[in-house]
Parts: structure tokens; C-alpha cells; sequence
């Protein structure tokens, strides 16, 4: 099924005293992808912005960067998208073992295995996974599994964690948000040997009559892709044990958080900040 | 004729007598038979008859101008290691050099096409050419830079090797340097002391110019300059003041006709990179990098808080708006790891074999090669195989005095991480000594410009020799002595200036050099030093020749306010001002002489002077030979005593005020009427303005001051001529104060510091900050009416008029300096980035 979206992400910023120069970048623009077609999308900044440009990263993400040279106090950032999504393709029946997906050697997977600026590999993430990854259990139903435990035993709590939290620190506590839950499989897969990265995206803002609204709805969201074999990479998100469907929506990806992050800014000037963010993410009639 | 040769030769090669070649390796002065190799041969020819005593000249020569023009490795204001540099060349036979060069050449092509596919297409990458490790593991690889190439396609405009040579004369390279190699200024620098020092030499042993590889260099660079730039502006962007390369940075600018200029002197606006200066913002093409690249943009680069480097950078490189040499991200290129593989890639890419190879180099990342380097451990130096730049040689140091359980250990936890490398075998050379000659181990940098096609190579380059053979750790830090080097061409080399004589029109266009808001601040602070420093040396000698001459009797009348002087402007404890106290503290004689040298009293003479000289080292760059070696000689007069007797103190004082006169002379007549003179000007006649008016203060306590104490005053005040000049008898108060205050013929008076000051501040650029300027000119311009308005009768009349007038100076000349800093001065404000919202 196809599901037609009207995304709103609205940041701002309240300075705690003016700031006379910023420079930034936004990825907030969605990702065209074969289950997810881009009808619209804008990014207004306000006030205008002295300079803007877009480009594309890296890891093919959608970048607009903007500078500011007027005294700024309050800085708004909105962006609007429309957008058709569907379920990715069904997850495919037979996977191969884990572990011989692990072993395929391709150059172009290498850097989602290593660590990465967020997340190490270590014994204590290969522990804590290891019972998900028994020898020759096919790769997608050790993820799967994986992705269940992460939901049933760490809790969600927007008070254990903070933006910069260490992944070790999530593993410890048991407790996070869903930036950490996608950052602990993520660990987790890489400490095992599978190429991993992070989705960060969207959740349908009220669920569909009869289907339980989504944690992580008000705000933007984050889960995980894993590397099956075969050039593939499904998706999983841990903080609502499900493969993402029609009610996910992909903005970008990356090796982790610190790859993707929606808003960053260097400023000059400032003070203390205030953060808003709101996020709303609506299915619409189709016109015809 | 050939009998005046052969006593040439003997009475040169007597220098040499005794020299012994170390047992087991490479001697570059004399071959296996103890026969000086021939390109040695024509140098000793052309040091001749008188070859020791030239030799003995020669040494004496290079060690002062080496210590006058203030080379040093460190930083400028530190207690730093001055360079030192052997009188005595490393030579190199021409063909030697050309198999040298031709695999240096090489080896730049294939460092050039592997970095080329990494920051571009990425098809060896993808196709495992190499490990992929090798590019995805380093920090040094980044990611934001892919797909920049510059706009001449060349990663590596810039690229050097340290090389070493085995027994057998076959030279191999010890490090590569992609990212912004050292050295090159020390280079510059080691032959033009050379040159200065044997110029005749050189001519005779017809030594390879540097000039062809700087002019490469400079086309190269300003191709950089995006399309339809004509004469693009090239800057030379270092670390800042305070690293150990600024010395060699800001002498390659000036050499190369560069701005200098660090992070804080750069904005980017509208996808372009700006200099800050004085008229405004400059729009800059192209920038000569020094900094680690991953320190050059916060926002797109840094992936912690700790914001430093120029936002918005890889954006303008992005967008084509500014080339950078070597391009962000090649210092991906220097770690160790590549060696291993580059004989592979050089057969596969350019289908040749490697003409300059590595030391031998294992990279633990593949399990063969981890087994090799576990099982010969004790033979091999072992490398952390990612680089970590200005930390790596601490890290390897620390990694081989590991015992070797642990080492192996550590390996065994990460083996991607290190490299094994085989010892390096360096080649021997005579280093020249007071006592004679002495071997030492050499290492050789050298260095390769990128041009449209072959590479230009610099011939010779910065050789450093060590007295230990310690085998591995290749730093300019480590080296214990430098060399120049000398390619000995077989015949006559062409004369070539770094100006191209054919182009003349562009020597003759070149437009004023942009001066940066920074560079204007410590032209400021020099003036400002300058008149400190003399205000501090006049007081204390004054103050020393009433106290040696008469003993340190408190008697004579002057003592008290000469004290209270020295404490007032911070030259003295302030306990010695008052009289009940002074029998407590120690000896008055002892504590002037040894605060003097000390920078416990924040207006000592060496305070002071440590001040000027910061300043001044900041702008090294355009600070003119004369002027840099003045202050060198004022500044280490007051560095190597530490203490002595005050009648040595006052000749100390009586040739520091000499160097700082010459120094002020120097400005007058030598420099050219700039934005940075001006403002050296305004600091300087501001800080003479306020550094007189504090001894007539002081002075003035007293109701009726004594002759003896107009006397000193008028010392101090360095007026005691025109005053006997002017007027007979001693000296009086009125007249001293007209003459001090008021006179516009007094070249020392206030009236005449306020009007050059008045003058100056005219002067200034209006671009920038028009309102605040018009405040400074008001602020002068007032200040001198109401000093006109004293009259002479009111000189008469009293003090009270004076030290009215004095006091609102004191207090309106901060006042107006603040306001420039804020119209002027680029203050470094606190870069930072916000919190970020994270996804839930």
C-alpha cells in the first residue's frame, strides 16, 4: 500500500543573546528511494538567509547550507515535504547465515563494520548479542531477534540519556531513546561482523484506526539497515521491534547519528541556546 | 698552476685530516678507499688554500646570522632551541640526485593517482586495489572532501619524503609527507645563510638553484585560483604564532610574497573565503596550507564541539570559490600502512617498478603479514599504522620501549593498527665542529612541486644530522643539527630570481599587499612596546646612576620619586617606596639588577621587552631583516645575564636604548607609509604620550621639586640637552614643564607626541568603522586644543593647570585606544556549536 504524506519539521533556536554570524547545515530533506517517491520538499530558514546552497553528501543525503551575518536572536528552520511511501520490498524468505554474510569481503561495506565516530566495537557488544546469533542462524532472523531484545530490555526514557551519550553508557543502563537504540544495534551487528547503518527519518504522526501509535511520533526518528547478503540492506527499528513499512519515512543515512545529524551550526556570538522542535508527520487524500 | 692545485687541495683536505667514516654504512664525504668522493673533491678544490681558516670564518658567521635572524624551531616567544645549522654542506653528485629525483617524481605520480581515486572516483578503492581499511580506518580520511578535486585535478601540489640512505648508497624513504610538509623554510633559509656565507662556493661548485622549484611552486599555486581569477591572491595559511613552525611559515611567505595569515584573520562569506584587513574584506583564491586539514572547518569536519579552523571552508572549496594546497583530507596519504602497498600499485597503475622504494613495511591488517612482524619482533621498529601528525613520533617512541609481551599484546588487540618496519640505515657525513670534524647520521627531506606535467623537484632539500645514530624517528624536532645541501652539477647552473625577469609588467602591478586586522593590531602593540621598553630603560637608568654615583644614600632628594617611578610602572617591588620597609626587603642594588632580567615585575626591562618582541614576532613576517636583527640583539641582552652589577645593568640599558632608538629610526626612515605603519605610529606616540606624563606626575607630588629632582625628571624625559640648550642655570619648574608639556620644539614633549598622534590618527583607513573613528579624532583633536590653551603664563602660575591636563590625557588615551581595538581589531570570538536536538 501506498500512503501519501505531508511532512512538517519545524527547529528553532533562541539565542540568549544575538548571534552576528552562523554558518549551517540542515539534512532535512528526504531520500528518493525506490519505496519512497519525493513529490515536494522546501527548507525555509527565517530570517532569510544571507547565503544558501544544497548539495548532496558523502553518503548521498541531501544538504542545504545557509549563513547568517545579521544579528540573529531567534532562528527558525522549517521544512515541508510531500511524499509517497511504501512498504519496502518484503523482507526475503531464505536469508544466508549470518555468519557468512559477515564474511563477504566488499570494499564498499567496509566503513558501515568499522567504528565509526559515535560507535566502537567492543566484547561487551558481541556478549550481549551473542544469543541472538547461534552458528548458521540465516542473518535475517538473528536480527530480528536482536531488534526484539534491544526493545524488551532497555527502556525507553528521555531522561537516561543525552545527544552526546556514550553507546557503552545506553548498553549499561539499559535505557535511552531511540538514537541511543538504533546506536546499540548498531554496535552490536558491528561487533558481530555485519555492516550496519543509521536511518534517520520519520513515523506517521497518528497511527492508522486500530493501530497503536508509534514511539518517537514527535519528533524525528531513527533506526537502523543491515547488510543481508546480496546487496541489500533491510531495515529494522528497534524502538518499536517492527521492519519498517508505510509508516516509516527515510530522510538520510549515515554511520551514525554524528553523519546525519538534522541541524548543526557554528555560531559566532550567541550565549546559551533554547531548542524546539516540532515534528509532523500527516497522511493526505490523494487528488485524483 | 697545478702545483697551486694540489697545495689547494692539501691545504683544504688538512681540514678534513682525521675525519674517520663509522664502520658500516654509507659516508657521504668519502668513499670506501677514505678518497673523497669527486663532487666532495670539487668542493675542497673550491674552498682552496686558506680552506680552515675560511671554514673557521665561515662557522662564525653562519652560527650569528643564524642567531640574528632569530631561526628557530619553536615558537617565537618560548625559550626556544635556535636552529642549528653545520657551516658545512651535505654534497651530492648530480647523477646521485637525478635517480633521487627521477623516483622521488615517481613516487609523487603514484601517491598523487592513489589520492586522486580517493577523494575522486573511487574506482581502486572499490575494485580492493588496496585494503579498504587503509582509507575507512584513518581519521585523516575525510569524507565531506570527497568529490573537491581541485581545479588542476592534483592532490599533491606539495609533497616531500624523508629518505635514508643503506651501505650500499641506495637511498629509501623513511616517511611520505602528502598532508602540508615542514621544512621547506627551513630549506629556504639554510641556503640563504649558505649563500650568504660562501657565495663564491656555491658559484664554483655550480650548486643547483632553488629558485626554478619556488617559481613551480607559485604557477602551480595560483592555478589553483578559480576560473577567470587574474591575479589571484594567495595566502599562506598557518597554525598560529605560538606552534613550532610559525619562524619557517612566516619566512616562506615573505620569501614567496604571501599574506600570512591564521584561522582568526579568515571568514567565509556568501561560499567565498575573506581576509579580514583593515579597508575591509579581501576576497582570497587560493590557500598554502599548514594546518592538519580535519582542523580546517568546524562545521563540516570536526565531529567534536571543540570548534576551531574557518566554518564554511569546505563549502567554498566545494563550490569552487578558493584552491587549497594540498587539498583537505591527504594527509590520509602519510600513514605508514601505504608503504606496504605501494610497490604493488606502482607496477599496477603506472606499470613501472618502484624507483625510490620504502624502508621495508608490514601492515598487521592482513594475518600473513601480522604473523611476519609477531615473529620478528625484535628485529623491527613497530609503527601505529594510522598517522596521528605532531603525535606520531612520541606514540612509536612509547610503542618500542614497551616490553615485548605487551607490545605484542597490544597487537594482537588490534593488529590493523601498527606496521613493522625494518631499522633504517641512515648514510654518514662530516658535521664541522670547534674541535674538528665529526661524523654524524643524516637524513635528508625532500621535496616535490606538482606541475601540469613531471613534477619540479627542490633540488637538494633540509638535511638534518644527528650525533647518535638513533634509526628511526624522522621529526623536524628530532634532528639535532641541519645542513643545506648542495647538488654539485657538473657544469655551470643558470642564475634564476624568483621574479621572472620576463614578465616585468607583473613586478611593476603588484598591488599593495592586504594587511590583515590581526597583523594591524600587533603593529599597534609594537609601537606601544617600543615606547614602554624605552620608558622602562630610561627610569632605570636614571634611577641606577643617582644610586651608583652617590652610593644608594637615600640623601639625595631624587631617590624617593625615582623609586616611587620604578614601582609605579611596575619595575620594582612597591615596598621599596616606602622608606620604614625598605630595611626588610632585600638589597635595593641586588633587587634592580635582578629585576631587570626577571618577569616577576610585569614592567621590568625584560617584561617589556619579551612584550615587544611577541609583538613583533607575530608580524615576523614583515618585520625587515635590520629590523628583526635589532630586535634580537635587544632582546637576547636581556636574556643571558639573569643578574649582574649595577654598573654592569646601566651598559646593558645603554645598549638596549641604542638598539631600541635604531629601531624607532629604522620605522621613521625605512618603512613604507602603510595602514600597519600608521598604526604603529598611533601606538607609538599614544604610549609616549601617557609614558611621559606618569614621571611628571610622579615628580610633581612634591609642591617645589628640587633642581636635582627637575634634573632627573628632565632625564628621564630624555629633554636634559635641550634644556641646557635652552636655558642657563639649573633647572627650574616652570621652564621644565613648558619644555616637557607644551613646547612644539621639543621633539619629547607631549605637545609633540599629541600632534604626530593627531597626524596619524588622519591617517587612518575610514572603511570599517567610520562613527568610532570620528571619536578617536575628536578624543585626539580635544586633548591637543586644550594642551594648546595652556599658555606660558600658566606655566608660571603653577603645577595645578598641568597636572590637571595630564590627568585627563591619562585618562582619555586608554580611552581612545579601546575604541580602535573595537573599530579595528579582529577579536577572536568564541567559536561554538549549539546543542542539536536528537531523534527519539
Amino acid at each position: 500500500m501506498t500512503v501519501r504524506y505531508a511532512i512538517t519539521h519545524v527547529t528553532s533556536y533562541t539565542y540568549g543573546s544575538p548571534v552576528a554570524v552562523s554558518h549551517n547545515e540542515t539534512r532535512l530533506r528526504l531520500r528518493s528511494l525506490p519505496y519512497q517517491v519525493v513529490l515536494s520538499q522546501d527548507v525555509e530558514v527565517e530570517p532569510v538567509a544571507n547565503h544558501r546552497s544544497t548539495f548532496s553528501d558523502y553518503f548521498g543525503n541531501a544538504v542545504d547550507y545557509f549563513e547568517l551575518r545579521e544579528p540573529v536572536e531567534v532562528l527558525l528552520v522549517r521544512s515541508q515535504s510531500l511524499v509517497e511511501r511504501s512498504a519496502p520490498p518484503a523482507e526475503p524468505t531464505e536469508s544466508l547465515p549470518w555468519s557468512r554474510v559477515a564474511e563477504a569481503n566488499s570494499p564498499t561495506l567496509v566503513e558501515f563494520r568499522l567504528d565509526s565516530p559515535m560507535i566502537r566495537r567492543s566484547d561487551a557488544f558481541r556478549e550481549y548479542a551473542a544469543p541472538s546469533f547461534p552458528r548458521g542462524r540465516p542473518v535475517m532472523e538473528a536480527v530480528r531477534d536482536l531488534t526484539r531484545r534491544i526493545h524488551q530490555e532497555f527502556e525507553f526514557d528521555t531522561k537516561a540519556t543525552e545527544v552526546h551519550t556514550a553507546v557503552e553508557d545506553v548498553l549499561q543502563q539499559r535505557a535511552g531513546v531511540c538514537q541511543d537504540f538504533a546506536h546499540v544495534q548498531i554496535a552490536c551487528l558491528r561487533s558481530m561482523g555485519l555492516a550496519a547503518r543509521y536511518v534517520s527519518g520519520y513515523l506517521r504522526t497518528v497511527p492508522p484506526p486500530g493501530r497503536p501509535r508509534l514511539v518517537g511520533a514527535d519528533a524525528s526518528h531513527a533506526w537502523v539497515a543491515v547488510h543481508c547478503g546480496n546487496d541489500e540492506w533491510i531495515e529494522f527499528d528497534p524502538t518499536n521491534d517492527l521492519v519498517p513499512g508505510d509508516g516509516h519515512v527515510t530522510a538520510g543515512w549515515g554511520r551514525d547519528y554524528r553523519d546525519v545529524p538534522p541541524v548543526r551550526g557554528v555560531l559566532i556570538g550567541g550565549g546559551s541556546t533554547q531548542l524546539r522542535v516540532s515534528v509532523d508527520v500527516a497522511p493526505v487524500e490523494e487528488a485524483d | 698552476m697545478t702545483d697551486t692545485l694540489v697545495r689547494n687541495e692539501a691545504a683544504a683536505a688538512s681540514l678534513f685530516d682525521g675525519y674517520a667514516a663509522p664502520e658500516g654504512c654509507y659516508d657521504e664525504f668519502v668513499d670506501a678507499d677514505g678518497q673523497p668522493r669527486a663532487q666532495v673533491q670539487r668542493f675542497l678544490e673550491a674552498l682552496g688554500r686558506n680552506g680552515r681558516d675560511r671554514f673557521t670564518r665561515g662557522a662564525g658567521l653562519t652560527e650569528r646570522l643564524v642567531r640574528e635572524n632569530g631561526i628557530a624551531y619553536g615558537p617565537p616567544d618560548a625559550e626556544h632551541r635556535p636552529w642549528q645549522l653545520d657551516p658545512l654542506p651535505l654534497t651530492l653528485a648530480a647523477d646521485d640526485w637525478r635517480r633521487l629525483s627521477a623516483g622521488l617524481a615517481q613516487r609523487w605520480r603514484l601517491l598523487d593517482a592513489v589520492a586522486r581515486d580517493v577523494y575522486g572516483e573511487q574506482k581502486l578503492l572499490a575494485n580492493g586495489w588496496f585494503p579498504p581499511e587503509l582509507v575507512f580506518r584513518d581519521a585523516q580520511f575525510l569524507r565531506p572532501c570527497v568529490g573537491t578535486l581541485p581545479r588542476d585535478g592534483r592532490m599533491l601540489h606539495l609533497y616531500a619524503a624523508d629518505v635514508a640512505r643503506s651501505p650500499d648508497g641506495r637511498w629509501w624513504v623513511v616517511a611520505d609527507r602528502t598532508n602540508a610538509a615542514s621544512g621547506l623554510g627551513f630549506a629556504l633559509e639554510n641556503r640563504i645563510v649558505s649563500a650568504r656565507v660562501f657565495p663564491d662556493l656555491l658559484e664554483t661548485c655550480h650548486v643547483e638553484r632553488h629558485a626554478p622549484f619556488f617559481i613551480a611552486l607559485k604557477r602551480t599555486l595560483a592555478g589553483l585560483a578559480p576560473e577567470g581569477t587574474d591575479e589571484p591572491s594567495v595566502v599562506l595559511l598557518t597554525d598560529d604564532s605560538h606552534t613550532a613552525n610559525f619562524f619557517e611559515d612566516s619566512f616562506l611567505a615573505r620569501y614567496l610574497g604571501y599574506t600570512l595569515a591564521r584561522f582568526d584573520d579568515l571568514t567565509t562569506r556568501d561560499g567565498r573565503v575573506f581576509l579580514k584587513t583593515l579597508e575591509g574584506l579581501l576576497p582570497v583564491d587560493v590557500l598554502l596550507r599548514r594546518p592538519n586539514g580535519h582542523a580546517c572547518d568546524p562545521l563540516e569536519l570536526q565531529s567534536t564541539s571543540a570548534a576551531r579552523g574557518l566554518p564554511g571552508l569546505v563549502n567554498a572549496i566545494r563550490t569552487g570559490n578558493v584552491g587549497v594546497a594540498n587539498p583537505l583530507g591527504c594527509g590520509l596519504f602519510e600513514s605508514p600502512a601505504w608503504m606496504a602497498f605501494l610497490p604493488v600499485l606502482c607496477k599496477r597503475l603506472l606499470g613501472e617498478e618502484l624507483k625510490l622504494p620504502s624502508v621495508a613495511t608490514w601492515w598487521c591488517g592482513g594475518a600473513k603479514e601480522c604473523k611476519y612482524v609477531l615473529d620478528r619482533i625484535d628485529r623491527l621498529t613497530i609503527l601505529p599504522a594510522f598517522r596521528h601528525r605532531g603525535h606520531d613520533t612520541a606514540e612509536t617512541r612509547e610503542l618500542n620501549r614497551l616490553p615485548k609481551e605487551e607490545l605484542v599484546e597490544r597487537i594482537k588487540a588490534s593488529p590493523a593498527s601498527y606496521c613493522g618496519q625494518e631499522v633504517v640505515s641512515r648514510s654518514s657525513a662530516p658535521t664541522w665542529s670547534e674541535t674538528g670534524i665529526e661524523p654524524a647520521y643524516a637524513a635528508l627531506r625532500v621535496f616535490a612541486a606538482a606541475t601540469a606535467d613531471d613534477p619540479v623537484c627542490l633540488p637538494g632539500g633540509l638535511t638534518r644530522v644527528s650525533r647518535r645514530n638513533v634509526p628511526l624517528f624522522v621529526s623536524l624536532q628530532r634532528g639535532e643539527r641541519s645542513k643545506d645541501a648542495w647538488v654539485v652539477s657538473e657544469k655551470p647552473v643558470r642564475r634564476i630570481s624568483l621574479l621572472p625577469t620576463s614578465d616585468p609588467a607583473k613586478v611593476v602591478s603588484r598591488h599593495v599587499e592586504p594587511i590583515p586586522s590581526r597583523v594591524a593590531e600587533n603593529f599597534f602593540w609594537i609601537g606601544r612596546n617600543l615606547a614602554r621598553s624605552e620608558a622602562s630603560a630610561r627610569s632605570l637608568r636614571t634611577a641606577i646612576a643617582r644610586l651608583t654615583e652617590e652610593g644608594l644614600g637615600d640623601g639625595r632628594s631624587e631617590t624617593p620619586m625615582l623609586l616611587r617611578l620604578l614601582a609605579e610602572q611596575g619595575q620594582i617591588e612597591p615596598g621599596y617606596v616606602i622608606t620604614e620597609m625598605r630595611g626588610r626587603l632585600p638589597d635595593l642594588a641586588e633587587h634592580l639588577s635582578s629585576t631587570a632580567f626577571g618577569t616577576e615585575q610585569s614592567g621590568s626591562v625584560r617584561s617589556r621587552i619579551g612584550a615587544f618582541v611577541n609583538s613583533a614576532s607575530a608580524v615576523r613576517d614583515r618585520i625587515s631583516a635590520d629590523g628583526w636583527r635589532i630586535l634580537r640583539q635587544a632582546d637576547l641582552r636581556f636574556r643571558a645575564w639573569g643578574s649582574t652589577g649595577l654598573p654592569e645593568l646601566r651598559d646593558h640599558i645603554d645598549s638596549l636604548l641604542v638598539n631600541l632608538i635604531a629601531f624607532g629610526g629604522l620605522v621613521t626612515e625605512s618603512m613604507t607609509r602603510t595602514a600597519s605603519r600608521v598604526l604603529l605610529d598611533v601606538g607609538l606616540r599614544l604610549e609616549r604620550s601617557l609614558q611621559i606624563a606618569t614621571p611628571i606626575q610622579v615628580f610633581l607630588e612634591e609642591k617645589h621639586p628640587s633642581s636635582d629632582q627637575l634634573d632627573a625628571l628632565l632625564e628621564i624625559a630624555d629633554s636634559r640637552m635641550t634644556y641646557r640648550w635652552r636655558f642657563l642655570g639649573p633647572p627650574r619648574t616652570g621652564p621644565v614643564l613648558e619644555l616637557l608639556v607644551r613646547a612644539p620644539d621639543n621633539p619629547r614633549s607631549v605637545w609633540s607626541q599629541l600632534s604626530r598622534l593627531r597626524t596619524a590618527a588622519a591617517d587612518l583607513p575610514d572603511e570599517v568603522d567610520p562613527g568610532r573613528l570620528a571619536f578617536v579624532r575628536d578624543s585626539i583633536g580635544s586633548l591637543f586644543d586644550s594642551l594648546e590653551s595652556l599658555t606660558p603664563e600658566r606655566f608660571r602660575k603653577g603645577t595645578e593647570d598641568v597636572r590637571r591636563f595630564l590627568a585627563r590625557l591619562e585618562d582619555d588615551l586608554p580611552e581612545v585606544a579601546r575604541e580602535l581595538g573595537h573599530a579595528y581589531f579582529a577579536h577572536a570570538v568564541p567559536i561554538y556549536q549549539p546543542s542539536e536536538v536528537r531523534p527519539r
